[in-house]
């Protein structure tokens, strides 16, 4: 054992020296950045640097978003192992879907998961459970279920606002959870992504020769017969539509191909063919 | 991690309060910690006032972490997006090609849900630990505030062999424990957290001026809002509403009289509702303000029969005091100058009373007096009136709270920035990846889709290869 743990040591030690230099030595430089300092002081009033915070966001969708697009088309595009009938296709929709999911969570960070828009779509919603007569109710029973005093209370406004405000960022995440990240992401961008890779597909096939199509993988599938089957059958009905031959017949046929220059093959065949069929009469 | 260290993060000298020149009187008439647990009991009280779709909306967040945030999101795209790419009308390509590449979804969503919980959220959890322990400088300094969970866990490597139980009680100590040095340190305005090996990291005096100054910038704010609130909605609203009572002395009584007196006899207070809105048909064309009135009672909720008619109660007798009150000056001269000074004395003074104040105070901190200081000259004001608007003003409290504020929101900043540069590194990874399984899993569960042949299609096509040899031979 004795000779295994300097080889351990070392490799605890390597595997130190890289978390250090890969990851604590990274991030406590990032820590430190003039940036990160600058980000630091807009994240502390979210409500007046809403702007310059749902910019940061849309910057990062623009850059995130944008970068893995080029990447998924192009390693789409260069990958031999997808269909080469199904491959544009794929880069296609994979461009499409990029493109759309940009345009949305731009159009969505301004719209559905702004903080004014929801708060505003709650109080249509919910208004009437926060609002002053609200606030009474409550403040009235209270004030007799906990015997004290409740009325004019700031505990109680504070409470309540924070209440509120905690309401609101449920409601906010849950409807950007089902409207923006669901509908919005999932449903409306395939929805429109994929008759638009139909296009950009003709697009990107605007200079290529006619597209040889893998005669197995032309129209396949089929979910009530699996292939084996459907090839079966298909060799079946040309068995069954191909005329009865003899083996001499066929061998002739056969000989008479191979000796054969390959120019006029029909009417060769077909003379070949008169000539066999005259020496198995005879 | 050796459990000396742990023990530095738990116990550094930054989280034991240094000598003190000043010493807070905890057991004073006006600082009680039961304080903050009346604000959450208020809170937890206010929760059962509202009806399940909130709670519930509320719940279902408070619950959900990233985890599941991320499988959400997962499910989204492994399970609805294919559907709109397999079905899709509008589509003029061929179903087996958007067959193939709706099964990319589910592929790519199942990568996801692997990549992010394998890299995002350690990454997360790997800032929020550094934070606790004391790796950053001092904005994203957690050791005098630390997570329950960070403790915990903490806790649970000195004391393996300590229950749930008990190891729940010591996280809840040490947690107050941490608050209370916390306190001591502001009062003494010498906040000192710690390093992760253990060394003292000081707070920059500066910087704890300007947090203090903002604390109480943000008070002195709070308060000009509810002066100009005041003066702008509550007195014009109250002149407003007296002008009704004075005006309409005998319609306002009939209907309130008669109102009061029959949710007095009825145990269904919705009756009462009803009969409000009834009123409101029946005065449309009346005075704007007693519509006004009618809403303000329909406005009244509880979740019970009991609640609603405590509500509306309180409402109905607030109505009944106030025709009194409006209706007892001489003339409407007397009136007016009743009604407004009664909201100087009871608001607008006390308003500019503690507004000059936090003036004072803020000029404290500035000719370097300590936060102690400050809440001993508050004290002194205070004590005897109950009533004073910042007789619940705490000001080393409120610095807490601003303090674990500032550095939860840069930790937030850092969050986001770390994500966006582990998600651009991870991109290329999780692309590669994709693009590598996508395929090979095509090929293995629909090689009716993929040039690979399914085995028994390869199986019939050597079964026909051989049959041609055999007629060959």
């Amino acid at each position: 054992m004795s000779f295994i743990s300097p080889i351990t040591n070392r490799i605890n030690a390597g595997m130190k020296a890289c978390y250090n230099y890969c990851l604590k030595k990274p991030d406590l430089m990032l820590s430190r950045t003039e940036f990160l300092d600058k980000a630091c002081k807009r994240f502390q009033d979210p409500k007046v640097n809403a702007a310059w915070i749902a910019g940061l966001g849309v910057a990062s969708v623009i850059l995130k978003d944008g970068f893995g697009c080029y990447l998924y088309v192009k390693q789409s595009l260069n990958n031999k192992k997808i269909p080469e009938d199904k491959r544009k296709f794929v880069a296609a929709l994979d461009l499409a879907n990029g493109g759309l999911m940009i345009l949305l969570q731009i159009l969505l960070t301004y719209t559905i998961s702004k903080k004014a828009f929801q708060e505003k779509m709650f109080n249509k919603l919910f208004g009437k459970l926060f609002n002053r007569q609200s606030s009474k109710s409550i403040q009235a029973v209270m004030e007799q279920k906990l015997s004290g005093k409740v009325k004019g209370n700031q505990d109680f406004h504070r409470a309540f606002e924070s209440y509120k405000d905690a309401s609101i960022a449920a409601f906010g995440s849950l409807t950007t959870l089902i409207a923006a990240t669901t509908v919005g992401k999932r449903i409306i961008t395939p929805f429109i992504a994929t008759p638009l890779a139909d296009k950009t597909k003709e697009w990107m096939c605007r200079n290529d020769k006619p597209v040889h199509i893998h005669k197995d993988t032309r129209n396949t599938y089929d979910a009530n017969i699996s292939a084996g089957e459907k090839a079966e059958i298909q060799n079946n009905k040309q068995t069954a539509s191909q005329p009865v031959q003899s083996n001499l017949l066929k061998q002739a046929v056969e000989k008479s191909d191979t000796q054969k220059p390959e120019t006029e093959p029909q009417t060769q065949q077909s003379n070949l063919l008169k000539l066999a069929v005259e020496k198995s009469k005879n | 991690m050796k459990v000396e260290s742990i023990k530095n993060n738990l116990n550094t000298p930054g989280a034991i309060p240094p000598k003190k020149k000043y010493r807070a009187n905890f057991t004073s008439s006006r600082f009680n910690p039961a304080d903050y647990i009346s604000e959450i009991k208020m809170e937890n009280e206010i929760k059962d006032f509202m009806p399940s779709a909130v709670k519930g909306m509320k719940r279902l967040c408070d619950n959900m972490g990233e985890t599941q945030n991320i499988i959400i999101n997962a499910l989204g795209t492994g399970l609805v997006a294919p559907i709109f790419i397999k079905w899709n009308p509008l589509s003029k390509t061929d179903e087996d090609t958007r067959t193939y590449s709706a099964w990319r979804q589910p592929v790519s969503a199942v990568l996801a849900v692997v990549t992010q919980v394998g890299v995002t959220i350690p990454f997360n959890k790997m800032i929020e630990n550094r934070a606790n322990s004391g790796f950053y400088d001092a904005k994203y300094n957690k050791t005098l505030f630390q997570d329950d969970k960070f403790i915990t866990k903490q806790l649970k490597q000195i004391y393996p062999y300590a229950s749930k139980k008990q190891i729940e009680e010591m996280t809840k100590n040490k947690m107050a424990e941490q608050y209370q040095n916390l306190i001591h340190m502001i009062q003494d305005n010498k906040v000192i957290m710690s390093k992760e090996d253990g060394s003292p990291l000081p707070l920059d005096d500066k910087k704890f001026k300007e947090l203090v100054e903002n604390v109480i910038q943000k008070k002195i704010d709070f308060e000009n809002g509810e002066l100009t609130k005041c003066k702008e909605i509550t007195i014009p609203r109250k002149l407003k509403r007296g002008e009704y009572y004075r005006t309409h002395k005998q319609e306002a009584l009939n209907i309130f009289n008669d109102l009061n007196n029959k949710l007095e006899k009825t145990s269904n207070p919705q009756s009462i509702k009803s009969e409000v809105k009834r009123l409101k048909k029946q005065y449309k064309n009346g005075d704007k303000e007693l519509i006004a009135i009618f809403n303000d009672i329909l406005g009244r909720r509880g979740n019970d029969d009991a609640e609603l008619k405590i509500a509306l109660k309180d409402k109905l007798s607030g109505i009944l005091r106030d025709i009194d009150y409006h209706t007892g000056f001489s003339s409407t001269e007397e009136w007016k100058k009743g009604i407004i000074k009664y909201e100087i004395d009871s608001r607008i003074n006390p308003l500019n009373e503690a507004i000059t104040h936090l003036k004072e105070m803020k000029k404290m901190i500035a000719e370097n007096q300590t936060v102690g200081q400050i809440e001993d000259y508050l004290d002194e004001i205070v004590t005897q009136q109950n009533e004073h608007r910042l007789f619940k003003f705490k000001l080393s409290k409120e610095v807490a709270a601003e303090l674990q504020k500032v550095v939860k929101n840069n930790l937030k900043a850092h969050k986001q920035i770390t994500g966006l540069i582990v998600s651009f590194l991870m991109l290329p990874i999780s692309c590669s990846l994709l693009n590598w399984c996508y395929p090979r899993f095509m090929d293995a569960v629909f090689p009716n889709l993929s040039n690979k042949k399914h085995p028994k299609e390869i199986k019939s096509l050597v079964n026909q290869a051989n049959n041609q040899t055999e007629v060959k031979s």
